[in-house]
């Protein structure tokens, strides 16, 4: 196994949320409805939006940043446990493939203001 | 020189929304052939909310590719300006 790629963004928590209140379609362009929601089906907090936000930015520079990947073909979901795990389709599984990409790792972090994360793609 | 009234005028509505849009922006700084990275600092979250605010607004749907690859407000207003004219559930 080796490592195809590496990305790294953050997103600075405040400017997103005004973001997603001033342009409420933003949040359906960049997250799919299972990110949006807790398990107990509450809204999740605009602090780990902006980490899966930074996520899907990571995860683009991982692969090389190209155009016309589709941010809702990236899904940040969460284990048992609590650990943050990666789910790719349509274009972003297809450039995962050009690139032999067999798996993911994701860490996120929020912390003054600002939401962090980190991706790296194994093959 | 934008071609058509239409793209004037939509070109105008264009610069409205990105003031709107893009903190600390105001329309006088937006020009026809501003780059909306390198001359308006328009980040990667700046483009998508202008992409999503321009499908809300004029009710199109921009391709994430082709959003990828518009990068002056007048490639915008251009391709606003066949959207809009082009019949509802036309094919690209």
């Amino acid at each position: 196994m080796s490592i195809i790629g590496v990305g790294i963004d953050v997103a600075e928590v405040e400017r997103f949320g005004a973001a997603l209140e001033r342009t409420p379609a933003l949040a359906g362009r960049l997250f799919l409805e299972s990110e949006l929601l807790l398990p107990g089906g509450e809204r999740r907090g605009v602090a780990s939006l902006a980490a899966r936000f930074a996520a899907k930015e990571a995860l683009a520079k991982a692969l090389g940043a190209p155009a016309g990947l589709l941010w809702t073909d990236a899904e940040v979901w969460v284990e048992a446990g609590g650990r943050p795990r990666l789910r790719v389709t349509g274009t972003v599984a297809a450039r995962a493939a050009e690139l032999g990409v067999a798996s993911w790792h994701v860490s996120l972090s929020h912390d003054a203001g600002i939401a962090s994360a980190v991706v790296i793609a194994e093959g | 020189m934008p071609s058509t009234a239409d793209e004037r005028q939509l070109l105008d509505e264009l610069r409205d929304l990105l003031a709107a849009t893009v903190e600390d922006l105001t329309v006088e700084e937006i020009g026809p052939d501003s780059s909306l990275q390198d001359d308006l600092g328009v980040d990667s979250l700046a483009r998508l909310e202008l992409v999503a605010a321009i499908e809300d607004r004029w009710q199109i749907e921009v391709p994430q590719e082709q959003a990828d690859r518009l990068t002056t407000v007048r490639q915008i207003a251009a391709h606003l300006a066949e959207a809009v004219a082009a019949p509802a559930g036309g094919t690209a």
